[in-house]
């Protein structure tokens, strides 16, 4: 594996404004995890479809703060139609972020505002809480 | 019934190359691995299967889609499969395959096999003993505990698998009363650690009372040889971009060292090192689950690093 992708980094509490990535680093109809805090982890992941960025917490609805990859990146199945919890197979809706089969059927990933600039740099937009950190994933 | 090992477990699996590419990378030894299936092998012989989903030679799903198809336990003698097809017999199919084994469904329809047990006798490695002050125990001189550079050993044995069961009254009852598993201990309200009457490992099977929709397996595990093993082939997994769910960490009941992952069969995938082993004498404990309950102590990985040198901002020496 390459080096971790560590989006760019801005002071703390100013999360919102990150830079997570640019949309040619995303596979078309794939995804990739990014980390925008300094957890040592990727915390968001986001999925490229049809020229839109879908961003999502790395977080399964199931047991909250359980990561979702079964490999670094790998959060779909092998075509790329769903996004997958490979923790207990649950699978989710790219679009919706709502869990299709498994067993946090009926709840929904937490998604994430982001906007897709001119320059085509993927940007968190300002949200409420902060996105989820080591602390979260400890309580 | 003298069931004496866990011998295999089969997966139908939508992803066989990520599948396979797992596996591997678990340290497990493929002697099949192809687009159509895989075979990996512990150190003894004790295996796990891939093949994709639809194939028609593997036992019916059970309804939730979970991928595990098949667990198979391994016998002492032919005596003992015949017992166990005796008793199935009793309200159920079995079926008789070539090589000796019978297949049938427990009462939640998880397809079981038995065959002879093929397990192989292992030594010990040196370097795996641990040195033990003011004592014989020793791993003897100059034996060193640690080569670097090493790649993680491979697992050793097939250690134990977890089954989410909607009725887990029903299933205890089947594996203790028509199979002869003991119950070694339990969590009050979610289920109990069961262990074949032919074997000494605290678990080999862990049942957790769970929603029916989400019936299935949770994890399979991997016996290392040493808690440093564990440690070796978690770190090993971490840096090649595979996704810890829990551990590094040490469990109370069956006092195993854990190390989870997330894993393309759709479940976790544990390594684990030693285990505790009883026999009939052992009288089953019993607590509630919980974080306290469940381990007796936790850690996360980390980047390496290493201390000592100058501060970082230290201005170089005139």
């Amino acid at each position: 594996m390459g080096a971790r992708r560590a989006a760019a980094k801005c002071p703390a509490g100013q999360l919102s404004m990150t830079v997570l990535c640019h949309i040619s680093e995303i596979p078309d109809a794939g995804a990739i995890g990014v980390e925008p805090g300094e957890d040592g982890h990727d915390t968001i992941f986001l999925v490229r479809r049809a020229g839109r960025v879908y961003a999502y917490r790395d977080s399964c609805p199931h047991w909250p703060g359980a990561r979702m990859a079964w490999r670094r990146h790998e959060y779909l199945d092998a075509d790329g139609a769903h996004i997958v919890c490979h923790g207990h197979g649950a699978l989710f809706d790219i679009e919706t972020g709502d869990c299709l089969s498994g067993p946090c059927a009926g709840l929904s990933l937490s998604a994430l505002p982001v906007e897709l600039t001119a320059q085509g740099l993927v940007r968190l937009m300002p949200i409420q809480p902060a996105p989820l950190t080591s602390k979260d994933i400890s309580k | 019934m003298n069931i004496t090992s866990l011998e295999g477990l089969v997966f139908g699996v939508d992803d066989v190359g990520a599948c396979n590419e797992f596996l591997a990378n678990m340290g497990l030894e493929a002697v099949e691995r192809s687009g159509g299936g895989g075979r990996f092998f512990a150190e003894d012989g004790t295996w796990i299967s891939t093949r994709p989903r639809m194939d028609e030679s593997l036992p019916a799903p059970l309804e939730t889609g979970s991928m595990l198809r098949e667990t198979v336990y391994g016998a002492a003698d032919a005596d003992t499969i015949e017992a166990v097809a005796k008793e199935m017999a009793r309200d159920r199919e079995v079926t008789r395959h070539a090589d000796g084994s019978i297949g049938f469904y427990d009462d939640l329809g998880f397809a079981l096999r038995i065959c002879l047990s093929t397990r192989k006798p292992l030594e010990v490695p040196a370097e795996v003993m641990l040195n033990v002050p003011n004592s014989t125990q020793s791993r003897g001189l100059n034996v060193t505990g640690v080569t670097p550079g090493a790649p993680a050993a491979q697992p050793r044995t097939l250690s134990h698998v977890v089954y989410f069961v909607p009725d887990v009254a029903a299933a205890e009852a089947f594996y203790t009363e028509r199979l002869g598993f003991r119950c070694t201990d339990r969590f009050t309200d979610v289920g109990p650690f069961l262990r074949p009457a032919g074997m000494a490992d605290h678990h080999a099977l862990f049942l957790i009372q769970s929603p029916p929709h989400i019936k299935g397996i949770e994890h399979f595990a991997f016996h290392m040889a040493s808690p440093s093993q564990v440690l070796a082939a978690g770190t090993q997994m971490v840096k090649r971009g595979f996704q810890s769910f829990w551990g590094p960490g040490r469990h109370h009941f069956g006092s195993n060292w854990f190390w989870y992952f997330n894993c393309p069969m759709g479940c976790h995938a544990e390594f684990d090192a030693d285990m505790d082993q009883h026999d009939d004498h052992w009288v089953p404990r019993a607590t509630a689950m919980g974080a306290e309950a469940s381990q007796a102590y936790l850690f996360q990985f980390r980047e390496k690093w290493a201390p000592g040198g100058p501060p970082p901002n230290a201005r170089p020496a005139s």
